[in-house]
This record gives structure tokens, C-alpha cells and sequence, in this order.
């Protein structure tokens, strides 16, 4: 089930909201949260629902080790076992394939490679239950003696199958006393509408637009319109993830749950290192502050440490070649950034630091968006007219005239300008008020034309679905 | 005085504290409005998905909706009975015509409207000379119901269908129809991609039958709209259908090209494609079969002794696949014209049994104003026989896609007898039951997509089964 389908809007939800208003004890509320976010992953994982419970269960059991051990050499070894699990459950249901392949193809073997369909949201899942194990033995959190409310944790249906990865010091203190006050309300629905309207009427239209250029024949595509695709593309992941991520905040804060931001407006960096704070914010500081720990790494080999994170980052985001260039390639340039050090990247002229960071960004999505080799290969032929196809061709004008206004506000959107304009707007009454009075229109306005286009839509899962 | 003042300063605080709070309560119930109103929505949209009526078809895209799935332990497990049931919900949201009609008007200003044209899918491989030694491979774009290739709205109305099971899909639409479409000056025109080898090998299989049946034999390969109405300036996004057609005369040998191309370039001025549906008009056929009739040496009836039948307000099957609402609105005539000659049609399955009496041009009454091509036979899943009062011994076999479909009635005075297979659906060896049938003449007539992609193996499939 995906936030963006009618069934999850007007039937699971509706549902779930119901059922939990209806409840007033926590202990209830949260058995409310517990058994519709089990039936929204057994939804689309009749089987694999049976995964996350076993092995929440091994993480929570572990958990109590870790506090039955604090300081002791029990402690480590718990949280050994747990992340050696979670990583294996991972490695299994999520790489074994892409391994066996790599093992068959330089060595020659001929091992059979194992067909594991990969359960949705595994990746954010385990990472939330590897925080959490951690930060036991650190002893920044308390351990959580109720299974059941680790399990709905682990499995809270706003944050389980695309993230963000909402650390369990985050939600702590909510797990056990929360209250949905009207600001929560307000800002819980006004960031579904804003997260709802990013995917279907942005992120859905530009796919369109993508895949009309990407997904033919790249032969035929020129200079200009690889750019373009590839420049599409990173604004339809953005609004896409940034859809889902807001949607899920806004579900939490429904539900009492105040999850940390995973987006902050990436396009307005000044630099590659910038870009990589303000997106996905929850899986870049899940590595920065759990894989630099590692000691062989961290500040000893600093950019040892810093390539790890990029290979690490790019494999998480799917077991393929391509994802696994993508980090790296990332993490190439924050590389160089540190090595020319802050001062003298702030001396290069801030234009040139932006068509800089843009460049990188919009070849970074290229490499994400192929994960065929072959075609790769061809995409950066094109962006650089290897492919005698010409600066531009017809197709690529009519891609862009027909969606320029789409195209343009997907740019503006992906600016803090409406945040700048609200901010203005409070400074008076009389404009607040305007303010406010118009948000409940935009907020109507978002969820009926997004509710509209999903007729239209019958299947467009979020991209972060498949990682 | 100082009294005084304080007073003044007291009552000043105390106005201004009062008027925040009535501000701070005033922006707070405007917020509780906007979750009030919000809330209201989703609830009211929520029941009316509950309690209203859904539809059971899509008139827009010529298909049965998705049915509430029936429970197995197996599909549960899969996953399939609970995507099935969100499937389901999804797809038939009462109003859903009107809805997507919305949609498509909302798409339509994503981007400038004023070189009225738009581009629906993705840029076709097209094929060249050049590469003509290369092993065959299917260049023109998949069809549609190939749900990773097609962009946009098609993508979104194809997946759940399962056109082979519904007698209400349209099978003309299977194989023969291009994802990428141009719409242009309210005309939806295919981009073909075409392909040099798959022309020569549809030509070496239409020379078997020839060996095979040693009677007359002719390929008529019919253009698309593309050849007549594409703009130049977009003329690079296709290849040259012409040329792919040629090319195809180039490999034949005995058996006699008809000129559709050039027949049609004559009248291109005059209705012989419909504006908004994949195939061509019975006009167009007529004049395709106008130069059949020449080449094979057949009478052939003046246009103006058929009957001719108009009906208003048809919007074909490629706003159904292109959600553009130019060709939506404004929709088209839909024109037949029915033979003066007697003549009597029996159907068939496509294995040969269950002989029935039938109407070559079937009754359009009940039928949605998409499929209306129908017309012709009403489905291409079946085998016709029209026996007709010519007399003169010629007895003609029609294998086609749905493109021949429009021909049928424009040949019933010049064979005495006519038998139409499709060459997908035919389930009997072409060969022997042509002998059976005592053919005299063989036409193949086959759009350029269907000659040179999806169906061109069709035609050896049927002959050699």
C-alpha cells in the first residue's frame, strides 16, 4: 500500500484515524497504531510481515541483554550479535543476488543466484532497529521493556516503508505519553496535502517527462535533452522522496509523533557537501554517526572513513553497479571540497560554486536513474554529444514547451520561496490572517487535484519503495 | 497626572493584550476550520467510495474495469488477492471518466498550448537502411499494454488489463498501436520506428505462400497517419514508412505490390484517417482498395453507389491512450458506407467451428462511440465469409490486422466470395484451409507497424501451424 493510492487515503486512513480518536487510554492507542501499521506492511507483505516481527523481536530481546549488561563486556557482545543480524538479514534478502552475480561473473562460476524478492522497507527498518541497539550501548536511550511498543516502532506505518529513518531517541518519550494538540492536527494534514500534491502533481508528471526521454531509445536523444532528463529527474526524486517524507511527518504528527526533518531544500546548496546535509538527512546522519564510529575508521583515516560512507550510502540505495558509482561519485567530490578546505570554497564566486554543485548534481541523478551499465554508458555519451545526435532535437523542445509550467514550478517549489513568503506574511495580523484563510484553500486544493489525478494513477509507487 | 498616565499605560497593555489574544484565538479557530474542513473532505470522499455505484467498464479506454478479486490462500500469500482488492478500488472510482477527463485537462496546462502540438511517450528507435543486414529485431515500439515502456497516462490504464479475456477490449488495439504519439492540430499521429530487416523477413513469408499456393498473391502494407500529417519540422522523431514499405517490394518475389501509400497520397486532403483513433477511415480503405481492385483486375464499385452512414461525436482509442484533451474535445464524425450489392455473411471462430449468419456491418447502436470501428465484422477475433453476387469465380482471402477490417466492404463487388482471417487469431494451417476454400487470390493487407514489428511473424505462424 502506498500513501499516494485512493485505498490508503480513503479507506486505511480514514479508518485508522477513526479507530485511534475512538481510544483514549495510550496503552490502546497504541495497540490501535500497532495492529494497523502490522496490516499495512502485511498488506503488501503477507509474508514478510512474519520478517519484521522476528526480528524486532531479536532486536528488542538484545536490547534487554544490552541492559542487563551496561559497561560489561555482555553489552558488546549483544550489540555485536544484533548488528551482525540485522546486516545479515539485509545482506540476504537484500544483496545475495547482486553478490552471487559479482562472485559468478569474476570468477566464472556458474552458483545459481538466489531469487529473494526484496521486502519493502527492509532498508529503513533495519537501520531503525541497528540505531536503536546502538544507541543502548551508548546509553543515549533507555532500553524499552515492552515489546509491543518496540514493535510499533519498528513497524509505525507513517515512517515503515520509505522512511524517513526516525531514530528511536526521537519518539522515545511519544512512544509512551503523546497528545495530538490542534497545532499537530493543523500541521499533521497540511503536510499530507503538501506531501500528497509534491508526488501526484509533481513528481508523477515529471516521471512522465523522464521516462519519455530516458526510457526509449537513448540513441535518439540530444545534448540538450540528456540534460534535461537527467535535471528532471533529480527534481522528481526530490519531490517524490520529499512527498513521501512529508506525508509521513505530517501522518506523525497526526498520530502525536514529531519525526526530525529529512529534507531541507537540497537544490539552494552551495556546494556538494551542503547538498548532502539538507537530503535525506536521516540516512546521512545514520552513517555519520554510526559508520565513522567505527574505529579503524572515523578520525584515524578520515577519508577512509569518508569513501566507506559513500560506498556504503550508494549500496543501501539498491544492489546494482550504478548506485554503488553514484556514492562514490559523491563522495569524490565532498572529497575534493574537503581538500581545497571551507575558506577557499568560500572564496570562488557563489555563481560559479552553484553551476558547480547543479553540474555534479544533475550527472549525480544520471548515474542514479541507469541501472544498466550499458545504458550508463550511453547517457554520458550523450552529455557530451558523443552520440552524433546533435545539441538539440524536436523531441526534446516538445518535451519541454509541453510541461514548461510544470517544469517551473516544480523549480519554484523546490525553493524556499513559499517558506520566505509565510514568513512575511505572519509579521502582520491582517496578512496572517490572509494567510492562514488561505491555506485551508490550498490545502483543499492540493488534496481534491492530487485525489483527482490519482484516478488516473493507478499504479506510481514512490521511488524509495525498492531501497 | 503621573496617576493618570499610569492609568493611560494600563489601559494601552491591557488593549493590547486583549487584542492578542483575540488574535491568537482567531488565527487558532481559522486553523481549526482548515483541519475541520480537511477532515470533512477525506471523510466525505471516503464514503462516497464506500456507498456510490462503481462502474464495471471504461468507455475512455474501451476495457473492462478491475474486479474485486476472489480469495485464495495462494493469492494471499502472494500478495495478489490484497493488491488485487486495492486494484480494484482504485480503478473504479465512480466517476473515474469524469475524472480522469479533469486530469487530462489539468495535463494539458502543464506547457504551452500554441504550436499545437504535444508529444505523448517515448522517441521511437527508427531503423535505416543501414543497419538492414542486422538480425531482425523488433524496433517499432511494443504496444501499448507493455506497461515499462509507455509513458505516462498509458502506463497508468494498462496495467491491469487483460485484453486476451475481455470481449469488450478492443483486440485491434493489441500490437498494432504506437506509444508515442504526437498530437497534432487535434490529430494523434503514431511516430513509427519501423524496421528494414522485419520487412524483408514479413516479405520472404508472404513469398512462401506464394510458393505454397502458386495463385495470385498480394501485399498491400498500409501507411498510418504519419505519412500524410506529420509536420516536417518533426519529421526527424519517425522513420519513413514509405521507405520501410519499399523496402518490403524490394524482397518480394511473384508476389504484387499494391500502392496504398501513394493511392492515399492522392486524397490526403480528404477524410481517409480518423483524427483520433489508430486506424484509418473507410475512406482511406476505399481508395487502398480502389488500387487493389486495378491490380488484381476486378470490377470495383464507384464510391457513390454505397450507402453512406455518419455518425457524429466519435473520440477513437487514442485519447484513451494519450489522456489528451484535445482530441477529447473535439471529437469527430465517424463515417461507414454500406455496399448496394447482395451479398451474405457467415461468421466463424478462429478455429473454423461454430458457422454462424451474421451482418458484415454490425449494428452500432449499443456500442460505445470508441470502439465504433467495430463497425467492420465487430471483432477481428473471428473468421467472416462473404459470399456475395458478383459471379465472376474470383474467390479472395483477406489475411490482415485490423486495418484490412475497413476494406472488407469495399470489395463486395468485385469477389465472389471473400474470406477474412486475422493473422492473430487464426488457429487453422493458413495453407490448407485456403486450398479447402479453393482461394483464388491472396491479399495480405497489414499496417507498417504490424509488417514491420509486432505481428510480422504472425502471418509464417499461421502458415506453418
Amino acid at each position: 500500500m502506498v500513501f499516494s493510492s485512493l485505498f490508503f487515503l480513503y479507506f486505511f486512513l480514514p479508518l485508522c484515524v477513526i479507530c485511534y480518536a475512538a481510544t483514549k487510554k495510550m496503552h490502546y492507542r497504541n495497540m490501535v497504531l500497532l495492529i494497523f501499521s502490522l496490516a499495512f506492511y502485511a498488506w503488501g507483505e503477507p509474508l514478510c510481515v512474519f520478517l519484521l516481527i522476528i526480528s524486532a523481536a531479536v532486536n528488542f530481546m538484545l536490547g534487554l541483554v544490552i541492559d542487563k549488561n551496561k559497561g560489561k563486556i555482555g553489552s558488546k557482545i549483544a550489540v555485536t550479535t544484533a548488528v551482525v543480524f540485522d546486516i545479515a538479514i539485509l545482506g540476504v534478502f537484500k544483496y545475495s543476488g547482486f553478490i552471487v552475480e559479482n562472485i559468478n561473473a569474476v570468477t566464472g562460476l556458474d552458483i545459481a543466484v538466489p531469487q529473494i524478492r526484496l521486502p519493502i522497507g527492509i532498508s529503513f527498518f533495519t537501520f531503525q532497529m541497528i540505531s536503536y541497539i546502538i544507541d543502548c550501548h551508548w546509553e543515549k536511550v533507555e532500553v524499552q521493556k515492552s515489546y509491543p511498543k518496540f514493535l510499533m516502532y519498528v513497524s509505525l506505518f507513517p515512517q515503515l516503508v520509505a522512511g524517513p529513518i526516525v531514530r528511536y531517541s526521537t519518539i522515545e518519550s511519544e512512544i509512551s505519553s503523546r497528545k495530538t494538540t490542534t497545532d499537530d492536527l493543523y500541521c499533521g494534514i497540511s503536510r499530507l496535502a503538501v506531501g500528497l500534491g509534491k508526488k501526484v502533481i509533481i513528481a508523477n508528471n515529471l516521471s512522465t517527462v523522464v521516462t519519455s526521454l530516458f526510457d526509449g531509445e537513448l540513441s535518439n536523444i540530444s545534448v540538450v535533452g540528456t540534460w534535461l532528463g537527467a535535471a528532471l529527474y533529480a527534481l522528481q526524486i526530490y519531490f517524490d522522496f520529499s512527498g513521501y517524507s512529508d506525508m509521513a511527518i505530517g501522518l506523525g504528527r497526526i498520530f502525536g509523533f514529531h519525526f526530525d526533518e529529512n529534507f531541507n531544500y537540497p537544490f539552494i546548496c552551495k556546494d556538494v557537501s551542503e547538498f548532502w546535509q539538507r537530503w535525506h538527512i536521516s540516512l546521512s546522519s545514520f552513517f555519520r554517526d554510526y559508520l565513522l564510529y567505527v574505529p579503524i575508521f572515523g578520525k584515524r583515516r578520515k577519508y577512509g572513513g569518508l569513501f566507506l560512507v559513500w560506498f556504503c550510502t550508494g549500496l543501501w540505495h539498491g544492489a546494482s553497479w550504478n548506485f554503488v558509482i553514484w556514492g562514490l561519485y559523491f563522495g569524490l567530490f565532498i572529497f575534493i571540497e574537503q581538500k581545497i578546505g571551507k575558506k577557499k570554497m568560500k572564496r570562488i564566486p557563489i555563481v560559479l560554486r552553484h553551476i558547480y554543485n547543479k553540474i555534479v548534481i544533475i550527472i549525480g541523478f544520471g548515474i542514479f536513474y541507469f541501472e544498466d551499465i550499458g545504458r550508463l554508458g550511453e547517457f554520458f555519451k550523450n552529455l557530451v554529444g558523443l552520440n552524433g545526435n546533435g545539441f538539440i532535437d524536436e523531441f526534446t523542445k516538445l518535451s519541454f514547451t509541453n510541461n514548461i509550467y510544470l517544469i517551473l514550478a516544480a523549480l519554484v517549489c523546490s525553493f524556499p520561496i513559499a517558506k520566505h513568503i509565510g514568513n512575511l506574511a505572519k509579521k502582520t495580523a491582517v496578512t496572517n490572517y490572509a494567510l492562514e484563510v488561505s491555506k485551508i484553500a490550498i490545502n483543499m486544493a492540493l488534496i481534491l487535484v492530487s485525489s483527482i489525478m490519482l484516478v488516473d494513477a493507478t499504479n506510481n509507487p514512490f521511488l524509495y519503495f525498492r531501497f | 497626572m503621573d496617576n493618570r498616565e499610569d492609568f493611560n499605560i494600563d489601559i494601552d497593555l491591557r488593549r493590547r493584550k486583549k487584542r492578542r489574544v483575540k488574535k491568537r484565538y482567531t488565527i487558532k479557530f481559522i486553523k481549526r476550520l482548515n483541519i475541520i474542513i480537511c477532515a470533512l473532505t477525506f471523510v466525505v470522499i471516503a464514503v462516497c467510495l464506500i456507498i456510490l455505484k462503481r462502474p464495471e467498464v471504461s468507455e475512455i479506454e474501451n476495457r473492462t474495469l478491475a474486479k474485486f478479486p476472489k480469495f485464495s490462500f495462494s493469492d494471499y500469500f502472494s500478495g495478489k488477492f490484497t493488491a488485487g482488492i486495492e486494484t480494484f478500488y482504485n480503478d473504479t472510482v465512480p466517476g473515474r471518466e469524469t475524472f480522469k477527463n479533469i486530469t487530462a485537462s489539468i495535463r494539458d496546462r502543464f506547457g504551452l498550448q500554441s504550436e499545437e502540438v504535444k508529444i505523448h511517450g517515448t522517441p521511437v528507435k527508427q531503423d535505416s537502411r543501414a543497419e538492414n543486414d542486422t538480425p531482425k529485431e523488433k524496433t517499432t515500439q511494443p504496444p501499448v499494454t507493455d506497461s515499462k515502456v509507455t509513458g505516462g497516462t498509458t502506463v497508468q490504464t494498462t496495467v491491469q488489463t487483460e485484453p486476451e479475456e475481455d470481449p469488450l477490449d478492443d483486440p485491434n488495439i493489441e500490437g498494432e498501436i504506437s506509444n508515442n504519439i504526437l498530437v497534432y492540430k487535434n490529430r494523434g499521429i503514431m511516430l513509427f520506428g519501423g524496421s528494414y530487416s522485419n520487412g524483408q523477413t514479413y516479405a520472404e513469408y508472404m513469398n512462401s505462400y506464394k510458393r505454397d499456393l502458386g495463385i495470385n498473391v498480394y501485399s498491400m502494407v498500409c501507411p498510418t497517419p504519419v505519412s500524410y500529417y506529420l509536420p516536417t519540422k518533426y519529421e526527424d522523431m519517425t522513420a519513413s514508412e514509405k521507405d520501410n514499405i519499399d523496402n518490403i517490394n524490394e524482397y518480394l518475389d511473384g508476389v504484387v505490390p499494391i500502392d496504398a501509400y501513394g493511392a492515399l497520397m492522392e486524397h490526403k486532403d480528404e477524410d481517409i484517417y480518423q483524427r483520433t483513433d489508430h486506424h484509418w477511415s473507410q475512406l482511406g480503405a476505399y481508395y487502398a482498395a480502389q488500387e487493389f481492385a486495378k491490380q488484381a483486375d476486378v470490377p470495383f464499385a464507384k464510391l457513390s453507389s454505397y450507402e453512406k452512414v455518419e455518425k457524429d461525436g466519435y473520440v477513437g482509442t487514442l485519447y484513451g491512450y494519450t489522456g489528451d484533451s484535445d482530441l477529447k474535445d473535439n471529437p469527430e464524425t465517424f463515417t461507414y458506407y454500406i455496399p448496394s450489392n447482395n451479398y451474405t455473411t457467415t461468421y466463424y471462430d478462429t478455429d473454423m467451428t461454430n458457422e454462424r449468419e451474421g451482418s458484415l456491418l454490425i449494428n452500432l447502436d449499443n456500442v460505445d462511440p470508441v470502439s465504433w470501428y467495430l463497425v467492420f465484422m465487430g471483432t477481428d477475433a473471428a473468421v467472416t465469409h462473404v459470399h456475395t453476387d458478383v459471379g465472376n469465380g474470383r474467390k479472395l482471402a483477406i489475411v490482415k490486422d485490423s486495418y484490412g477490417n475497413a476494406l472488407v466492404p469495399c470489395l463486395t463487388s468485385s469477389f465472389e466470395d471473400i474470406y477474412v482471417v486475422d493473422a492473430r487469431y487464426f488457429e487453422v494451417n493458413a495453407i490448407s484451409q485456403f486450398t479447402e476454400w479453393g482461394i483464388t487470390d491472396l491479399l495480405f493487407a497489414m499496417n507498417t507497424f504490424s509488417a514491420t514489428g509486432s505481428n510480422f511473424e504472425c502471418i509464417e505462424q499461421i502458415r506453418t501451424q
